[in-house]
């Protein structure tokens, strides 16, 4: 913040947000063709998206019928909606949105009554699919995925998504509280006690199974 | 690791407004948002300028580092399982009714051109499957082809096949059958976009108005035809998306 007296942005920040707009300005267009009906502008759309939602997906659920079911039901509502959009928040902000109801929707139906969280498989099950999705992921990676996958199976279900919409989708602060439906100052503070939470879980969790001194510093 | 408290004693003071935070409790706040990569480049300063001489924000920049690593995964879906599910989505779209978005057909202020193969019938007329839809969709394309082709002869004594992005949109209907829709990344430079239509003997014909989508087209005399520029574009690391033009199909 320059009235820290810190140089402005760098070169690269400046080159990561230009390529952010260029790829807002490309979606923005593409939502556009499609609220005129054009199906290939739509298909582009959904080739772009897929991707992106599938691997916040894989990280709320490890049942692969569920995730295409909500990929296809979300894009289903973009193509449906695509005329309602505003432009209030960014296009990926938007279908995030979609799909982060659409998920709730679609867990809270295979598990009547339950929670998202508690709709989800148990935590070696959860580990084991995030290995299989990362096969190139050495032993130790994949202790690791499952050791972090043990910790995040601890918090409340917003505070967990929120971490997952900062760091897999990479969402703002503000979007991820236009996403949720809560105030900024809520997604701080879910980020806040899910920091603390975890800081105390996951040493905890390390000390369950051998070989907890691989992730480094930050366990002890 | 230092415990969590011993730096923010209180949740509520280290989210709220009221009142100036100080140096270190703000980059506090603010490091997951720096890891998850989503601070804005001010922020993204001000943390690693206070993390130089801060001890407890450089390890808390590390657990999270080491959090985010283990949450991200570098695997993406296959081709064939992306492929699937569109398929499965376009005919639903197929054997929908009443879709409100196909009975607009006004122009799009991206100029992305409105393929008739790709609405009106194909998205507002129930079909009883995709094979139908599809044989449809083969139809009336090839119908658009014989038209466009027409029109292109009408206009063989025109002086350009292409739209240059200083002419009204009403020219957009002109492009030629082999142009192609492409959405390089940002960070692709302007020498470096030249370079590489210098290569197909291409250019650009058509661009939405912040630069995003082009419209490239091969020039005159170029030797490189639709499909292999296509396997040329789709390859380099810079593209994001590149299809023909639904009006070329």
């Amino acid at each position: 913040m320059s009235n820290d007296g810190t140089p402005g942005p760098s070169l690269a920040a400046i080159r990561l947000d230009a390529a952010a707009e260029r790829r807002a300005g490309a979606l923005s267009a593409l939502l556009q063709a499609s609220a005129g009906g054009d199906l290939k502008a739509f298909e582009a759309l959904y080739r772009l998206q897929h991707p992106r939602l599938a691997r916040f997906l894989r990280r709320v659920t490890a049942r692969p019928d569920v995730i295409d079911e909500v990929i296809n039901e979300t894009m289903w509502v973009v193509w449906r909606k695509a005329a309602s959009f505003r432009g209030d928040s960014s296009v990926d902000t938007w279908i995030t949105g979609i799909a982060y109801r659409t998920t709730l929707k679609a867990l809270r139906g295979t598990a009547p009554a339950a929670e998202l969280g508690e709709c989800l498989l148990d935590p070696a099950q959860l580990a084991e699919a995030a290995a299989a999705a990362a096969p190139g992921d050495s032993i130790a990676e994949r202790d690791d995925r499952e050791w972090i996958a043990r910790g995040l199976r601890t918090l409340p279900d917003d505070q967990r998504l929120t971490l997952e919409l900062a760091y897999v989708l990479g969402h703002t602060c503000e979007e991820i509280a236009a996403v949720m439906g809560c105030a900024v100052g809520t997604v701080k503070a879910r980020m806040f006690h899910a920091r603390v939470r975890l800081r105390n879980v996951l040493p905890e969790l390390a000390g369950e199974r051998p070989g907890d001194d691989r992730v480094g510093g930050s366990r002890r | 690791m230092k415990p969590v408290d011993g730096q923010t004693p209180d949740a509520a003071g280290a989210v709220g407004d009221n009142g100036p935070l100080s140096l270190h409790r703000r980059a506090w706040d603010l490091i997951p948002w720096v890891v998850a990569g989503s601070a804005d480049a001010d922020e993204q300063d001000l943390v690693h300028a206070h993390a130089r001489s801060c001890a407890d924000c450089r390890a808390e920049i590390d657990f999270h580092e080491a959090l985010k690593g283990g949450m991200v995964s570098a695997a993406t879906p296959g081709p064939d399982e992306v492929e699937a599910s569109w398929l499965r989505l376009r005919s639903r779209i197929a054997d929908t009714d009443g879709v409100d978005s196909t009975g607009g057909a006004e122009s799009s202020p991206v100029q992305v051109q409105v393929s008739d193969a790709a609405r009106g019938p194909d998205v507002s007329r129930p079909v009883s499957n995709l094979a139908r839809w599809l044989v449809a969709a083969v139809v009336v394309q090839s119908v658009g082809l014989t038209v466009l082709g027409a029109a292109l002869v009408e206009r063989a004594g025109s002086p350009a096949e292409y739209k240059t992005l200083s002419e009204p949109a009403a020219a957009e209907a002109v492009l030629p059958a082999s142009a192609i829709r492409w959405v390089p990344l940002g960070t692709l430079t302007l020498a470096e976009l030249q370079t590489l239509l210098d290569g197909l003997g291409w250019q650009v014909v058509q661009s939405s108005g912040d630069g995003a989508l082009l419209v490239i087209a091969p020039r005159a005399g170029s030797q490189t035809g639709r499909d292999q520029a296509l396997v040329r574009l789709r390859a380099h690391p810079a593209t994001q998306l590149a299809e023909p033009m639904p009006a070329s199909r």
